[in-house]
């Protein structure tokens, strides 16, 4: 049954495509961010080409809200509306409703980054140039560690009446020094042209998988009451 | 007060229970009860609000898990077997576990996919529910009757040996309610074993062969129908449960 | 309950006389070695004959004997008496933190008289305290980071045991320490922030490895209360935050250690072979963890106690209705 993760993914990919909601939430929320930078630098004159250590900040902060937004109705759609237990019935491990859902977080949120990359460079005129394969390389794996730990802290939260700021809460303290540190650090590294991209690669990689570990050990204990 | 059943031969039974208790922060909603389900058998479990029938229920269907005793499925303890068992049970519940965004036929061929069941089973189920002229409707649309019946479909979806509902009569009319006891005549004689837990009297004592009466998370009651006449039981209830009418 | 009121007795006595017994030391002794104008960072091995350099830094200049300076040279036990006997005097010389070379002669029973201070170019982090009083805040200080990683260490325990075993036994355990554990952080944190603005001149450094995971703990235990005390009772609540519990801890092992593998002003007092400790501050230090643990028993006890009553009222409101 590890097709099972795909087909669930599937079916969401299936009601997104149907609904437009989700998708259409996060690239709002993204482009209202964009603008937001946008207007808060009015004043200053700011020139991306001319910092261009403000782009990494600037993106993984409109990656990580859209991306919160994403997360926090990747399971309570399933629970608000009561389709969970029909999850929960399926003669599939937990685990595979869990990579399911982080399957298809990911690819909503690599949508994000891609809308997120275009928005920088129509609204503040920045070229990535030759550097932007890299770029995508890096906001791959970013995405997919922040997508690992979010999923399954979302499926914690989905509960909760507070779930949205409760994913917040729990989430952000687990990821500040094992995604965005090093997904910034990274960006940046890739953006100036200057420093090792290795090390932060690794860290994004590395609790990406073990995000996918303990998901894989602790999963079940979240879906079963 | 609750011994197993007089003529149950233990080789048959497909569902058994023991010790099972199910303790909420505040309160107790299944107490200490252990229950053996013959094979091929209708069970109805009758009781009013709160007695822990749908707590009963989801435990059954491994949605919940026990505070503390055992719950066997032809002969697999669920604590260690959930997919292999959920492998054998259908369920219906109150609600339709059906996505509203998606049609009939893409509700059924997702769930017949994540079963690994043949997706020719999709149109069988579509004709035999009478709702082949539907399947592109998404089911925001359907009549809540028609949502009913493809809920029962999402459950036979793997053809299970054990069918579990949870009220099936509460919200139809006169006319799906004697569908529905119709049905479950029907899997009655596919040989299949049925579950139900109802607060309907007359309808839950038409389908059943044997009747379960629980009352504060206990058995207090546990009749085969041969041995107790409509009037009987409907009195026993009333005394049991306090009800008034 | 008769043994558990008298356990609680004896908790508040020993809370008491603890923390009393650590006020009472600290103001006796400093936490760091007898206070010296200049920490010697080098110098040459002989101190006798001609003239030698001494490299040193400068601090606590203020409210000193200028004229007699005591330096202690890094080699333990050795405190030097220096007098100096050039222009001006050190205060118009050097200022604290600065790195300095003093030459002069060195004799055995004289002491180290000098004639020449120059400040060096090529400084070394400063060795000593700018400010040795306010450091007293590190009997506190210490102990409640030293009680909070305990706490929640305790957390993880009784999350585990929850995961494989379950009962409500530790759940009730793990909340309680985290909620008690919580508080300790926050008084690690508010006393360490007060005493960096005495030391190094400002609160906070978000770029300091040590202060930035310690806030990250303290974020995570704070995620963990709130993910406790919404007013929803979910059943799945107690098994959520027990997992929260043992991804949360990993925070604290990184709190411990970051001031070790990263750059960090952080002081390495305990547990490090570098430690500026004096053996009776040690001491005083000692007392300040006993005490702080069982201030933290405690109200671990107390608090375990108040969600023992929910439940009991819990149980008997049930009896009450099986009975109608």
């Amino acid at each position: 049954m590890t097709f099972g993760a795909l087909r669930i993914a599937q079916k969401d990919l299936n009601i997104e495509l149907r609904t437009r909601e989700r998708m259409t939430s996060m690239v709002l929320l993204s482009l209202v961010i964009i603008l937001s930078f946008r207007f808060a630098f009015f004043g200053f004159d700011v020139n991306l080409t001319g910092s261009p250590e403000l782009v990494a900040p600037i993106l993984w902060t409109t990656i990580f809200f859209a991306g919160l937004v994403g997360l926090e109705s990747s399971f309570s759609y399933e629970k608000e509306n009561k389709y969970l237990d029909g999850l929960l019935l399926l003669p599939t491990s937990r685990f595979s409703i869990y990579l399911g859902k982080m399957l298809s977080n990911f690819l909503f949120l690599v949508v994000i980054d891609v809308m997120t990359v275009v928005f920088i460079i129509a609204f503040f005129a920045y070229d990535f140039g030759g550097d932007i394969l890299t770029l995508f390389l890096v906001l791959l794996l970013g995405t997919f560690s922040f997508v690992a730990m979010g999923t399954l802290i979302s499926g914690m939260t989905m509960s909760a009446r507070t779930r949205q700021s409760l994913l917040q809460i729990a989430l952000i303290p687990l990821i500040v020094f094992t995604v965005v540190i090093p997904a910034v650090v990274a960006t940046s590294t890739v953006v100036i042209g200057s420093g090792d991209l290795a090390p932060d690669l690794r860290i994004l990689g590395g609790f990406g998988i073990l995000s996918l570990l303990l998901a894989y050990l602790l999963f079940g204990h979240i879906l079963e009451g | 007060m609750v011994g197993g059943m007089k003529g149950t031969d233990s080789r048959n039974e497909i569902i058994e229970t023991r010790n099972l208790t199910k303790k909420f922060r505040s309160l107790t909603a299944v107490r200490n009860l252990s229950l053996k389900i013959g094979r091929g058998e209708v069970t109805v479990l009758f009781g009013p609000n709160g007695a822990g029938k749908t707590t009963l229920i989801r435990i059954l269907c491994t949605l919940s898990r026990p505070t503390s005793g055992d719950l066997l499925v032809d002969g697999l303890n669920t604590s260690n077997n959930g997919r292999e068992v959920r492998r054998k049970i259908g369920v219906v519940l109150h609600d339709p576990l059906l996505y509203d965004d998606l049609t009939a036929a893409e509700n059924l061929r997702f769930y017949c996919r994540m079963y690994g069941s043949d997706e020719s089973r999709v149109d069988e189920l579509l004709d035999l529910f009478g709702l082949r002229h539907r399947r592109n409707d998404r089911i925001a649309v359907l009549s809540s009757g028609m949502v009913k019946r493809l809920s029962i479909a999402r459950a036979m979806i793997h053809d299970p040996d054990i069918l579990i509902f949870d009220e099936p009569f509460s919200s139809l009319d006169s006319d799906s309610i004697s569908k529905m006891v119709s049905l479950i005549g029907q899997l009655r004689s596919g040989g299949k074993t049925v579950l139900l837990a109802t607060h309907h009297l007359k309808e839950g004592y038409d389908v059943g062969e044997r009747l379960v009466i629980m009352k504060k998370g206990r058995i207090v009651f546990d009749e085969r129908k041969a041995e107790t006449s409509a009037v009987e039981f409907e009195s026993a209830y009333d005394e049991l449960t306090g009800a008034s009418s | 309950m008769e043994r558990r009121k008298l356990i609680d007795i004896v908790l508040v006595i020993l809370a008491v006389v603890f923390v009393s017994a650590t006020t009472l030391a600290a103001f006796y002794y400093a936490p760091l070695e007898p206070v010296d104008v200049l920490t010697v960072v080098e110098h040459e091995s002989d101190y006798t004959g001609d003239d030698v350099r001494v490299k040193g830094v400068v601090h606590d200049l203020s409210g000193q004997d200028l004229s007699l300076w005591d330096i202690s040279s890094p080699d333990p036990g050795i405190t030097i008496n220096v007098t100096y006997s050039g222009e001006g005097d050190l205060s118009t010389l050097a200022s604290d933190g600065d790195t300095v070379y003093v030459v002069g002669r060195y004799d055995p029973d004289d002491g180290f008289s000098a004639k020449e201070v120059e400040i060096a170019d090529d400084p070394d982090e400063p060795a000593g305290w700018t400010s040795p009083y306010s450091a007293k805040i590190f009997y506190f200080h210490v102990p409640a980071a030293w009680t909070s990683f305990l706490a929640f260490g305790v957390v993880l325990g009784c999350s585990i045991a929850y995961l494989l075993k379950g009962g409500q036994k530790w759940d009730i355990w793990a909340l309680s320490s985290a909620e008690v554990g919580l508080m300790f952080n926050t008084v690690a944190v508010i006393s360490g922030a007060l005493w960096a603005k005495a030391e190094w001149g400002y609160y906070w450094d978000w770029n300091d490895a040590k202060l930035f995971s310690t806030f990250v703990l303290w974020l995570i235990f704070i995620a963990y209360v709130a993910i406790r005390s919404g007013a929803v009772r979910h059943e799945s609540i107690p098994r959520v935050a027990a997992i929260f519990g043992v991804l949360g801890f990993a925070a604290v092992p990184i709190s411990f250690i970051s001031s070790r593998i990263w750059t960090s002003l952080h002081p390495n007092v305990v547990a490090s072979s570098t430690g500026h400790l004096s053996s009776e501050a040690g001491t005083v230090l000692m007392l300040g963890v006993l005490a702080f643990t069982f201030v933290y028993a405690t109200l671990f006890s107390r608090r375990t106690a108040i969600e023992r009553s929910v439940m009991e009222i819990q149980d008997l409101k049930e009896k009450l209705e099986e009975e109608e």
